[in-house]
């Protein structure tokens, strides 16, 4: 897999994460699970890709962790959303809507290029 | 539960495990995800293995995600620390602010002692550590002679010997010579002013030995050793800025001095220093080849000779080489050489060595000092955490760890080390300035100003955080310790001590008692040593003589004649100045270092057998009436004693007692030689003078001969002015009487004979005064010490005083009660103290005369003073708490 994608895929996934904490201070399994939820079959990703990412954000400052108490009473360690990282979820999915936008008006075009010839 | 390992433990106190934690998170996932599996209907098995299939490669995400934390624990870490100690020099800074009068005594106090610490180091530093500026120093070796018969140890040395070792030594790539006193010679010219200059004589290899480069023209080459090459002068930086504006066209220039042409060929370095020289000019010797030969080039002592050892040569092997060299000399010139003897010290301790033994006892005392003020600030500190015993409470019981409160306390002392290392530069500025003023001519080479370097700031770090260990432990143990806060607690709840914090006090105050009768002592004693020199009898009446050094330039005064008829003209136009009653000349002033002697034989006698070397001085008549040195037999050199007529000599007490003994000296001839040929001089003893000190008073009189300048005849005098008023009142006239006599001639070394006696003590008085001030700044400080702890003990005990007067104590049995603690103290510490003195005695005994460094009566009364000075400072308090209204004291509380 060339390094593009693999850029263009952390940053989705990013994203995503972002997206899911604005819902509220969760740890890496719920993250994952309701990502899986969301898309379905559409995305897989590898789940253990999931928490360097995580990790990354945290040294980022956009998200905060902290350990505490699962449903089944597990030491867990749970994320949450900082002020900044609500702003950068605001940038980026601006930037990611912009994004797909224009793909799908690429896609959507009638008329192929036109050749233009030197004279 | 098993504890964790203690290894763990620390770790988990320093931060949290990542590895530990990413485990237990990615862990959770993969379990939840099995559960949840399971929940859907998969076996556990085939769960768990889908779980992990779906994760993906857990060892390499959890490297990853460690791998992250740790930047970021890293990034928190430092953040905490910084804003840790932040917090504390905040907490630190605001607790001195309230205790404002506290903080300024504490600083006020280091900054006295880590001032004067610094002031010293720099000079140490600048006389003795700072390496001389030639290249490869360490290479470069001072050469002696030593003479068990004459008594010489490192000797000058005799140019032929210097000039052979220099032929014959393998052990060294060359020797250079300078002569060991410097001219001082009046330098004339097209357009300058005359002005005298200091100028040394050396050989022509000398700069090229000590590896040093002329920064403008050329310095000699050794062939300009002798006298067929041109005379030349190598100026000093400062000479050149001085008489040349720094012109480099000065190069090749003449220059007159002492009415002698020399060409200017080269510029010594700024940064050129050779210590105990102030030479602005250096001259090429200008020895005749032929002479070279002349057994006077043998006899006469009077070179200092630099070697530079070759590569790989040891300093024994060439020791041994040169003393084999020596006994080769010995066995072919037995009549100068006789028992001639020669050794080597590396060249920067033979130069400064003494000076720097000297500075290092200072600077041991002066670390006292500071050792006393950091006991000083102990103490407060103590008091004061003492008092503080509830805030440290509550804040352990708020959680503060007790590493962090000793931390805290630390970080408090640190605080004060640090300002009053601060205040201590400054004041070290000033320190140094008198100590240079002090210092003065007894520490060649003492920089003016504080010497900035890598030492110098090592040193500062070493005094501030040494200082901090010194007086921030014992309350940093207070506060880290509860059950010394328990044993505290014990004195009641009104600001009392306890029986811990008062040992603590106790000891601190006993160490200051000690070091402070360390301190008197050494200045007692070398205060004793001091005055014992000055007792001394200098031989003649010091007071109401001005003297002058004068040198009739060869250039004018070409004949014998020329030079006597010159300073019989200048002595009688100044004996006709007001209130001069006798003025008369003499070659060398008496103390100041003597530096002629001769061979000597008695007519009639076996050669040796009453010795063989005198001091030798020329003199003009008058010159004992001068100087009131009595006339013991016989008669003095009188106007008739000129050339061509009988040779005439007077010779000192000490010589007719040695080598005349009852025989009548008057009318014996002698000769200033060992083995006297047919062409030997003889002089004719015509009166005996009582002993002059020729050198320092610590020294013994040695034998000694006088003969007329008039027979004996020499360029360079003294003028000795006694004067019925203010010696330093002549000075003007006398100037004049010399201007008018000869414009070029001109007046050096102008004082008055006073002081030519007080130089020659001058070394002791400046150790007797610069250890006078620190014992009092030593015993002011355990003064307060004292005081301090007394006060504070009382303030603990001020209830039980007030029960006791209230019951009827006589008041005089509570203040004894009282000052008994604070007299075990004060004896403790006198006893410690008598202890160091006589451990460490020997370390002043080399700069005592006539007083043994543990000298029982000085001991006793330095123990009887502070003894004095302990209870006095005692009984203040003491009194006061005596006085005591016992109604009062119990109504409070």
């Amino acid at each position: 897999m060339a390094a593009r994608d693999l850029e263009l895929l952390r940053g989705t996934l990013d994203v995503l994460i972002l997206k899911t904490l604005s819902w509220g201070p969760a740890h890496g399994y719920a993250v994952a699970s309701w990502i899986e939820s969301v898309t379905g079959e559409a995305l897989r990703i590898e789940e253990g890709s999931l928490y360097p990412a995580l990790h990354r954000l945290e040294r980022r400052g956009w998200v905060e962790s902290e350990w505490g108490l699962s449903d089944n009473n597990r030491r867990a360690k749970y994320y949450e959303l900082t002020e900044e990282g609500r702003r950068a979820l605001q940038a980026e999915s601006n930037s990611w809507s912009r994004f797909a936008e224009a793909v799908g008006l690429v896609l959507a075009a009638r008329h192929g290029p036109h050749s233009v010839r030197p004279s | 539960m098993k504890r964790p390992p203690m290894w763990r433990r620390i770790q988990r106190m320093l931060g949290p495990d990542l590895a530990e934690d990413a485990e237990d998170e990615l862990q959770h996932h993969i379990e939840q995800r099995t559960r949840e599996l399971i929940d859907r209907g998969m076996a556990p098995e085939a769960a768990r293995e889908e779980a992990l299939r779906r994760f993906g490669d857990v060892e390499r995400v959890r490297r990853e995600v460690v791998e992250i934390d740790r930047t970021v624990a890293r990034r928190r870490g430092l953040a905490a620390a910084m804003g840790e100690l932040w917090q504390d020099m905040r907490l630190s800074a605001r607790s001195m602010r309230r205790n404002r009068g506290f903080a300024v005594a504490a600083v006020l106090t280091l900054a006295l002692g880590i001032g004067a610490n610094l002031a010293v180091f720099s000079a140490l530093n600048s006389v003795m550590l700072r390496p001389l500026p030639f290249s490869d120093p360490d290479g470069l070796v001072m050469l002696w002679e030593e003479n068990p018969e004459r008594n010489w140890h490192m000797e000058t040395v005799a140019a032929s010997n210097m000039l052979d070792w220099r032929e014959r030594v393998a052990a060294f790539t060359d020797v250079a010579a300078y002569a060991s006193f410097d001219d001082r010679m009046a330098l004339t010219g097209e357009g300058a002013a005359p002005q005298i200059v200091t100028a040394t004589e050396i050989t022509g290899n000398f700069f090229s030995v000590l590896g040093v480069a002329p920064v403008a023209g050329r310095v000699f080459r050794f062939e300009e050793t002798w006298d067929d090459s041109e005379r030349g002068a190598v100026l000093s930086y400062d000479a050149w800025q001085r008489s040349y504006g720094g012109d480099p066209d000065a190069i090749g220039q003449s220059m007159r001095l002492d009415g002698d042409d020399f060409r200017v060929i080269g510029v010594l370095p700024p940064n050129f220093r050779y210590p105990g020289s102030a030479a602005d000019v250096w001259l090429n010797i200008g020895w005749s080849r032929e002479a070279y030969a002349d057994p006077s080039f043998r006899r006469a002592h009077w070179l200092r000779a630099v070697a530079r050892l070759a590569p790989g040569a040891t300093l024994e092997q060439a020791e041994a080489e040169l003393s084999a060299v020596a006994n080769q000399l010995e066995a072919e010139y037995p009549n100068t050489n006789r028992l001639m003897g020669a050794g080597l010290t590396p060249l920067q301790e033979f130069l400064v060595g003494d000076v720097s033994r000297m500075l290092v006892v200072v600077l041991a005392a002066v670390g006292l000092l500071l050792i006393l003020a950091c006991a000083n600030v102990g103490n407060l500190l103590l008091v004061k955490s003492l008092g503080r015993r509830r805030e440290m409470a509550v804040r352990t019981a708020l959680g503060a760890g007790r590493w962090r409160l000793v931390r805290q306390t630390f970080a408090e002392s640190l605080l004060l080390s640090a300002a009053g290392a601060a205040l201590g530069l400054l004041f070290a500025l000033g320190f140094t300035r008198t100590l240079g003023a002090m210092a003065g001519e007894t520490i060649p080479g003492i920089a003016a100003a504080l010497a900035f370097d890598g030492r110098f700031a090592a040193y500062l770090g070493l005094v501030t955080f040494g200082s901090t260990l010194v007086f921030g432990t014992i309350p940093a143990l207070v506060a880290s310790r509860p059950d010394f806060g328990d044993m505290l607690n014990e004195g009641g709840r009104s600001g009392g001590q306890g029986r811990g914090g008062r040992r603590a006090a106790g000891t601190l105050v006993a160490c200051e008692v000690a070091l402070a009768l360390l301190l008197v002592t050494g200045a007692a004693l070398l205060t004793q040593s001091f005055l014992q020199l000055q007792r001394v009898d200098p031989g003649f009446d010091p007071e109401g003589v001005l003297t002058a050094t004068i040198s009739l330039p060869q250039a004018r005064y070409e004949t014998d004649e020329q030079v006597v008829a010159a300073y019989d003209e200048l002595r009688s136009r100044a004996e006709g100045l007001p209130g001069v009653q006798r003025v008369a000349a003499v070659r060398q002033l008496p103390m100041t270092s003597p530096s002629w002697s001769s061979d000597f034989s008695v007519e009639g006698r076996p050669p040796d057998e009453y010795g063989v070397e005198v001091l030798h001085r020329e003199v003009t008549p008058g010159y004992f009436d001068a100087l009131r040195v009595p006339l013991l037999r016989g008669r003095a050199i009188t106007d008739a004693d000129r050339a061509g007529a009988t040779p005439v000599v007077v010779i000192n007490e000490a010589l007719a007692d040695l080598h005349f003994r009852d025989a009548d000296p008057i009318g014996a001839r002698i000769a200033f030689s060992r083995a006297p040929d047919d062409d030997a001089t003889w002089w004719t003893v015509v009166g005996v003078v009582g002993n002059e000190r020729q050198g320092s008073p610590a020294e013994p009189v040695r034998t000694e001969i006088f003969a007329p300048v008039a027979q004996d005849v020499s360029r360079g005098m003294n003028l000795v002015i006694r004067t019925a008023a203010d010696p330093s009142a002549l000075i003007a006239p006398l100037r004049q009487v010399v201007q008018d006599f000869d414009a070029e001639l001109v007046l050096d070394n102008v004082r008055t004979m006073a002081d030519v006696r007080n130089a020659a003590t001058a070394r002791e008085e400046f150790l007797s005064l610069i250890f006078g001030f620190f014992a009092a700044v030593a015993i002011a400080l355990s003064v307060v010490g004292v005081y301090g702890v007394m006060a504070q003990s009382i303030r603990a005990r001020q209830k039980e005083i007030g029960i006791r007067l209230a019951l009827g104590a006589a008041r005089l049995r509570v203040v004894t009660l009282l000052a008994r603690y604070s007299l075990g103290v004060v004896l403790a510490g006198i006893a410690a103290g008598l202890v160091a003195v006589v451990v460490s005695a020997e370390v002043l005994a080399a700069l005592l005369y006539d007083i043994a460094p543990r000298d029982p009566v000085t001991l006793a009364s330095t123990a009887l003073l502070l003894l004095l000075v302990g209870l006095a400072s005692a009984a203040v308090p003491a009194l006061r708490a005596g006085r005591t209204d016992p109604a009062v004291v119990l109504r409070e509380d």
